[in-house]
């Protein structure tokens, strides 16, 4: 009983610790960058800042489940909030929404109306996800507040296929018509998007089947199950290190950072076949102008942070892209339609 | 002989007094979100992720793995005590613990899956300290054909598992996959059956649907008739009674150690993982293990099984994360997430350049191990009072962590609508002698199989072929006519000798 | 009424089994191109199950049935669940489980004031600190937390 009642305490005292331990270094880590971002603040920022305060804390909804992309993001983008003290003294919680492909979620924020303490995740998929299910929050109901960065794709091979380049995968493809598998995960997703971009613009026909994750494609890939699959850099970087994986095209228009040697579409010769997916952040509907600002101001110094450039981009592989008001929208515009017309031809969307 | 020295390195390395500490903390907290009903592994894994990040890299990962480990032990405590499977692979756990608690043998429950639990998690880290490789490369063989034909098997052995009259667990078996087809189909991703509820577009969440069932539908028997609930609130379970005796050991041993091999190499496999396994130990258990017929009723070996093979599956879905670095099953996916903000990349070279690391894991978890089962011990004493609390006051605290788990498995209110729908449905399924962990199972398994059967058309362009090209899918196949066929045949045979005799 | 009790499970297992078949086949399609389309699994389950259950209505039959009855005190719980969610849209879910987890302890079990108090409070202590406190799941306030 008593050995018990020790135990209980340390564990006590450890919990503490280490819940100590992270506030107490939160201050020392913040400081630097602290200065470094506010010497540095943009236009939005200066005009705007002071004329809106966070009436509540901040609920920041992330529609997909924890321990995804979008919730990684989500949740460093909060942490720098708190560690630079960018929300005076309101507090910011990320609340997972999954399901759905995102419209749980927005279906959530949506119900937000005019609130300036929500805000929620925004991805490519949030917009693909009403177009092939017919239903669900358009982006157009919700208020965009600016992009975060943009995510590359890449297309692997087995290092064991007897194809090894982007021509010879090409060439195998148009010998094999519809025998040639492409595995991504989920239907009517960017990876089945990348998928049609391929199939459209370098005229062959590819079976492109769905897999519920990443690490699903990958094991088929190195299992023979597959003749090709649709990564992002961080999800296919390892097996291609250590020479397990082929990855022949990148879809970014230039090539990813982490992966140099990876030659892109449009420098073989396929300019159409590019896609790169958005990370951004939107509001509920009717968010205030002063609002919007304000959150555009608190990112602009989110993005300067070393734990988002170092721990988060460079890492994950991702490219920088930081806009917001007029650009975000004609941007997202142009996504959607772009989106719009390639489920359109794949007959995913509904009618 | 590499890998004892490395191993013994590793140790080492996890014996430090703050990987030990970190350890211990990390199992505790494992084992209290685990024993909260709604709060899985994954979850749990999720949410408790942040507090190691200021930690070394070992340290972290050693605290993860204790909280992933933890889970799996203290996923048994709810379901045994109060009928509430916290996750899928505690289903199983629950037919026999739960019979326990009501025939006062609740104490023995808990000790039984808490060492069966701790056998199944050695052997399954054994055969990941020794083989990790192997199992990674069997796991790569597994496509969509051999998928679909072991869920196939795993299907048809439910309607197998329902004693007399099949038919009662076979129509429990399609329930449950109806529901399960509610929302996005894995085919080509449009929605079905939803009514136009976003809510249902990534169909129905397993928790609330699990707690609804067993937890609330528990509620209104216990209501209705509360005589049947006379082990609440009864006479107090003293320690030395709910220790095992020999007989309960020698029931408990050769079920543990058959169900932790074949729950590791289960575990290997993506996706339902831990489930199939607990689920399969579970079957072949009641086919091969002497108390067999017993099962159900209350008796140590069918938890045995069960908690045996699910911690061992634990174990063996670090095989394809270490190895190659592919996560086996979602809270593997999390802790692939941790490695990855420590700036290790894990992949097929992480044994070759970060081996410290990787042998500091692998010791640690049977660390970890060991000290959750003393915690899990410690905890009994303090988890059987639980059970002296009468019928009265715990129907509304089973209402309570009912709401609240239900809420918290998706943070949204239609889940706890889904649950007390699920509850009614459940009562009405019980009165009338349907089983419920049968619709629970095909409500996990039915998405995959769909999902491979649709793939292993696409990949073999639509030719069912596939399926007997591919030598693992046609051993499935041949066992699944085997199960069919042989019970027949044993009845006839019977038949025949009956009435020669006569 | 009550003979249609005793078959209650069967058949709405037959009705849903049914319907399921004919959305099947008629609006997500059994077979397309070269896979099973989204049909193909809702007609298969939903034929097995009404297969099955009109199989296990004759069983029923042929073994001899006994009219069932619906004890409307089931419906308590059910009540009490209802009520929760009333609750919860005006003071907040935690709260509102615990009005009702307190209402069910003194007055449908009749224990004491003292009892159920105390039970509520250890009750509400224990479920706010794990899942509030400790793993920040943000509960629904209602109208009560949105005025403040």
């Amino acid at each position: 009983m008593k050995k018990l009642v020790a135990l209980l305490l340390t564990i006590i005292m450890v919990l503490a610790m280490t819940a100590c331990g992270g506030r107490t270094e939160a201050p020392t880590v913040a400081t630097p960058t602290e200065t470094q971002a506010k010497a540095t603040p943009t236009e939005a920022a200066e005009t705007a800042a002071p004329s809106f305060e966070l009436p509540g804390d901040v609920e920041y909804v992330v529609p997909f489940s924890a321990g995804g992309g979008s919730d990684l993001y989500s949740r460093t983008a909060a942490n720098i909030m708190s560690e630079l003290n960018l929300l005076g003294k309101r507090a910011v919680t990320v609340t997972n929404k999954p399901g759905g492909g995102g419209s749980v979620g927005d279906a959530y924020t949506v119900t937000k109306k005019g609130d300036g303490t929500t805000i929620t995740a925004y991805v490519s998929a949030q917009i693909t996800s009403p177009i092939t299910t017919g239903t669900g929050i358009t982006y157009d109901q919700l208020t965009p507040i600016c992009n975060l960065a943009l995510d590359e794709y890449t297309i692997g091979i087995s290092a064991s296929a007897e194809y090894q380049t982007m021509e010879e995968f090409l060439a195998y493809a148009k010998a094999h018509p519809g025998e040639i598998t492409v595995g991504g995960s989920g239907m009517g997703t960017e990876d089945n998007l990348c998928t049609g971009l391929i199939e459209m613009y370098c005229d062959v026909d590819l079976e492109y089947i769905p897999y519920d994750s990443s690490g699903e494609v990958m094991t088929a890939v190195l299992g023979g199950h597959l003749n090709a699959g649709i990564f992002n850099p961080n999800e296919a970087i390892s097996q291609y290190q250590a020479g397990e994986v082929l990855l022949i095209g990148a879809f970014g228009p230039e090539r990813i950072s982490v992966l140099p040697e990876v030659p892109t579409f449009t420098e073989q010769g396929y300019k159409d076949v590019q896609f790169q997916q958005f990370r951004g952040v939107f509001g509920p509907p009717d968010m205030e102008p002063a609002a919007v600002d304000f959150w555009v101001n608190v990112y602009s110094q989110v993005v300067e942070h070393p734990d988002w450039t170092e721990g988060y981009l460079a890492k994950n592989g991702l490219t920088a892209n930081f806009i917001y008001g007029e650009a975000y929208q004609s941007f997202i515009d142009n996504e959607a339609a772009k989106y719009q017309s390639v489920l359109d031809s794949l007959g995913l969307s509904a009618k | 002989m590499e890998n004892i020295l490395a191993l013994f390195q590793g140790f080492s390395t996890a014996l430090t007094p703050a990987n030990l500490i970190a350890a211990m903390a990390g199992c505790f907290m494992g084992i209290v979100v685990g024993a909260m009903p709604g709060i899985g592994s994954l979850a749990g894994c999720s949410l408790l992720l942040p507090l190691t990040f200021h930690m070394e890299p070992v340290t972290g990962i050693i605290m993860l793995a204790g909280i992933y480990y933890g889970n799996m032990f203290g996923g048994a405590f709810s379901a045994i005590l109060l009928n509430i499977p916290g996750d899928a692979p505690a289903v199983m756990t629950a037919l026999d613990g739960y019979a326990m608690t009501r025939k006062n043998k609740g104490g023995k429950a808990l000790f039984a899956a808490n060492v069966a639990s701790f056998i199944g998690g050695t052997i399954g880290i054994i055969i990941l300290t020794f083989l990790a490789p192997t199992l990674a490369k069997i796991g790569l063989k597994f496509g969509p054909a051999e998928m679909t034909t072991l869920l196939l098997l795993a299907f048809c052995s439910i309607g197998w598992m329902m004693g007399d009259d099949p038919k009662y667990g076979l129509i429990s078996t399609f329930f449950g996959a109806m529901l399960a087809l509610i929302g996005m189909d894995p085919v080509n991703g449009a929605t079905r059956f939803t009514g136009g509820n976003v809510n249902l577009f990534s169909g129905l969440t397993f928790i609330p649907v699990v707690i609804g069932m067993f937890g609330f539908s528990q509620v209104i028997e216990m209501f209705l008739n509360r005589s049947d609930f006379s082990f609440l609130g009864g006479e107090k379970l003293t320690i030395r009674g709910s220790l095992l005796n020999r007989k309960e050991m020698q029931g408990i041993l050769p079920n543990a150690i058959r169900s932790g091999v074949l729950g590791c190499f289960i575990g290997v496999l993506p996706g339902a993982g831990a489930t199939i396994a607990s689920f399969i130990s579970y079957m072949t258990g009641k086919r091969i293990s002497k108390e067999g017929k017993h099962f159900g009723e209350g008796v140590v070996e069918g938890i045995a099984c069960s908690e045996a093979a699910n911690n061992s599956a634990a174990a063996g879905a670090f095989a394809p994360l270490l190895s190659l670095g592919i996560p086996g099953s979602g809270t593997a996916a999390v802790l692939l997430g941790g490695l990855m903000m420590w700036g290790l990349q894990p992949g097929p070279r992480l044994f070759a350049e970060q081996g410290e690391f990787c042998w500091g894991l692998i010791a640690s978890m049977y660390i970890g191990n060991v000290v959750c089962i003393l915690i899990a011990i410690a905890v009994i004493p303090f988890l059987t009072k639980i059970l002296k609390v009468p019928a009265g006051i715990m129907s509304p605290i089973i209402i309570t962590l009912c709401v609240v788990g239900a809420y918290a498995a998706n943070n949204n209110m239609f889940d706890v609508y889904v649950m007390i729908f699920a509850g009614f449905i459940g009562y009405f399924l019980n009165k009338n002698k349907y089983p419920i962990a049968p619709l629970l199972l095909a409500f996990v398994l039915t998405y995959d199989l769909e999902k491979y059967l649709s793939q292993s058309f696409r990949i073999n362009g639509g030719s069912a072929s596939i399926f007997i090209k591919k030598p693992i899918a046609l051993f499935f196949l041949a066992v699944m006519v085997l199960m069919a066929v042989v019970p027949v045949i044993i009845k006839k045979v019977k038949a025949i000798k009956g009435t020669a005799k006569e | 009424m009550s003979y249609l009790l005793s078959f209650i499970i069967e058949i709405i297992g037959i009705l849903t089994g049914l319907f399921y078949v004919i959305m099947g086949v008629t609006k997500y399609g059994l077979w397309a191109g070269i896979t099973i389309n989204g049909g193909f699994m809702p007609a298969v389950c939903g034929g097995l199950v009404s297969i099955l259950c009109v199989l296990q209505i004759i069983t029923k039959i042929k073994k001899g049935v006994k009219p069932d009855t619906f004890d409307p005190k089931a419906m308590v719980p059910v009540a009490a669940m209802v009520l929760i969610l009333v609750c919860n849209a005006l003071i907040g879910l935690l709260p509102a489980c615990m009005a009702i987890a307190f209402l069910w302890i003194k007055f449908i079990e009749k224990y004491s004031w003292k009892t159920s108090l105390v039970v509520t409070v250890i009750l509400y202590l224990a479920t706010y600190g794990i899942f509030k406190l400790w793993l920040n799941v943000p509960f629904p306030t209602g109208l009560i937390g949105e005025l403040l």
